[in-house]
């Protein structure tokens, strides 16, 4: 009796149903089964890039609990945003200029918040966790708070999380070599503020 | 600044983010001047990358995947063009509807028997359901009067610009009808008189049926029917809201209707070629 080649509607359906490992998939795999709707294989590509992305935004922000709000408002827009992803650049690439531009922002918002303080909120402030030391190295928090958070984003990608100028020229949405000018001259400013308050 | 050549700054910059490795070590025995800058970057990326905030203990769950997903409603890009569209070419008529010239008070009728106009120079009688009608004497223009029809001649047919739609007379009835008919029953003629000026005729009981011979032209429906109730003996009383209750009975007080045209006198000749043209009056009996 001649079998049928083809394979019966069972195992078609059955093969849709197979999830392969997830933690194996590359994150194009995984970005295109988000596009097609498996909304819970976004979780995957979170679990991937949330400690750099913590880190990236912590180095940034300098506060703990807001770099883990500004890692879930990165994520969800790029969660919203990953139809627009071309590809061109890695995920994680472009994960990290959403988190970047987030950060940045939110250092912004939380610097203009703080121009606008009263004299009341002072002694607020002083139970505020912003007095708690974020960094393992005060003086090197202290030196990173001076800086501007663009100086401070390309320092931590730089030193932290070992991204190659390609990678920084990426996220900072510039070129290799002005990524590689900026990274300079932060460089040079972290020096000038961390040795100038260390001696 | 350092003071280094770029290319030296560069590699003393990299030599120092691992300053045990063989290449340091060769350096410093190249460029022994330099082993105290190497040495001072070194410390300073040491504590640097150091001072890297560990890793979180549990990574938590996306926010995104906790909200209730929304349905992304997309419109097509056309329906905006579409609704541009709608909405300039509704403009468009709003503004024309403001800026388009109306007729001010002045009504010309369907048929071209009268001119009504509220004209304040124009002589104006009372007919029997307090009409005023223009006997053609104006002195001004109005709009929709022809500025050339001589004051007080017998041509009302407007030769000017004309309103864009006739206006019907507020009362129906006295809306201009023609009716020519021999030997036909009175009531059927009072009912056609009815239908064509869109009036309900009602018979009061007693009214008697006759046989009567018409023929009006462009002459207002209450009008024959007062002259066929003088000489029918009935009286066509407006009830309003258009209707007219036909009485069997006539009052013996109200004025003879001699001249059937109520003042006006205009009108178009009779195409029988009438030479007295309106009402000619119930014909025979």
């Amino acid at each position: 009796m001649p079998t049928d080649p083809r394979p019966s509607e069972e195992t078609v359906t059955l093969a849709n149903q197979i999830q392969l490992p997830m933690d194996h998939d590359t994150d194009e795999h995984i970005i295109a089964r988000v596009v097609a709707g498996d909304r819970a294989a976004f979780r995957h590509l979170f679990d991937r890039h949330y400690g750099r992305s913590l880190s990236v935004a912590q180095g940034i922000v300098l506060h703990r609990s807001e770099a883990e709000d500004v890692v879930q408002e990165a994520m969800t827009k790029a969660f919203k945003n990953l139809t627009k992803f071309d590809r061109r650049a890695s995920f994680g690439t472009w994960l990290y200029r959403i988190v970047v531009n987030t950060a940045i922002q939110a250092t912004r918002r939380t610097r203009h918040d703080r121009q606008a303080v009263t004299l009341e909120a002072v002694s607020d402030r002083l139970t505020d966790p912003q007095g708690i030391p974020q960094l393992a190295d005060p003086e090197i928090e202290r030196a990173m708070r001076q800086m501007e958070p663009e100086d401070r984003a390309i320092l931590v990608m730089f030193y932290w999380e070992d991204l190659s100028l390609n990678e920084i020229a990426g996220a900072m949405e510039c070129t290799p070599n002005a990524a590689k000018t900026r990274l300079f001259r932060a460089r040079e400013r972290f020096r000038q503020i961390f040795e100038g308050g260390a001696a | 600044m350092s003071m280094l050549p770029e290319d030296r700054d560069e590699l003393m910059w990299e030599l120092a983010r691992d300053p045990l490795s063989e290449a340091a070590q060769q350096y410093r025995q190249r460029y022994p001047e330099d082993v105290a800058e190497l040495e001072s970057r070194a410390s300073m990326l040491g504590k640097f990358t150091a001072a890297k905030p560990v890793g979180p203990a549990i990574i938590p769950a996306p926010h995104v995947l906790l909200e209730k997903p929304t349905p992304e409603v997309r419109m097509p890009r056309w329906s905006l063009g579409v609704a541009a569209a709608l909405l300039i070419v509704s403009m468009a008529l709003g503004y024309m509807a403001i800026t388009r010239p109306q007729p001010q008070n002045l009504a010309i009728e369907s048929g071209p028997r009268s001119l009504q106009a509220t004209e304040n120079q124009a002589k104006d009688t009372a007919d029997e359901s307090g009409e005023r009608r223009i006997q053609g004497t104006n002195s001004g223009t109005p709009e929709g009067v022809d500025p050339n029809v001589a004051p007080g001649s017998n041509n009302t047919v407007p030769t000017g610009p004309q309103p864009l739609a006739p206006v019907q007379p507020a009362d129906p009835t006295m809306l201009p009808i023609t009716i020519q008919d021999e030997g036909t029953s009175l009531r059927s003629v009072i009912e056609q008189i009815g239908m064509a000026a869109g009036l309900t005729i009602e018979f009061a009981p007693g009214f008697t049926d006759s046989p009567v011979s018409v023929r009006y032209v462009n002459v207002p429906a209450m009008t024959i029917l007062k002259t066929l109730g003088q000489s029918n003996g009935f009286t066509p009383l407006n009830q309003g809201d258009r209707k007219v209750l036909i009485v069997p009975a006539t009052d013996p007080n109200a004025p003879v209707l001699q001249d059937p045209n109520m003042g006006t006198g205009q009108g178009l000749p009779d195409p029988s070629g009438n030479t007295n043209p309106g009402l000619s009056g119930p014909i025979s009996r």
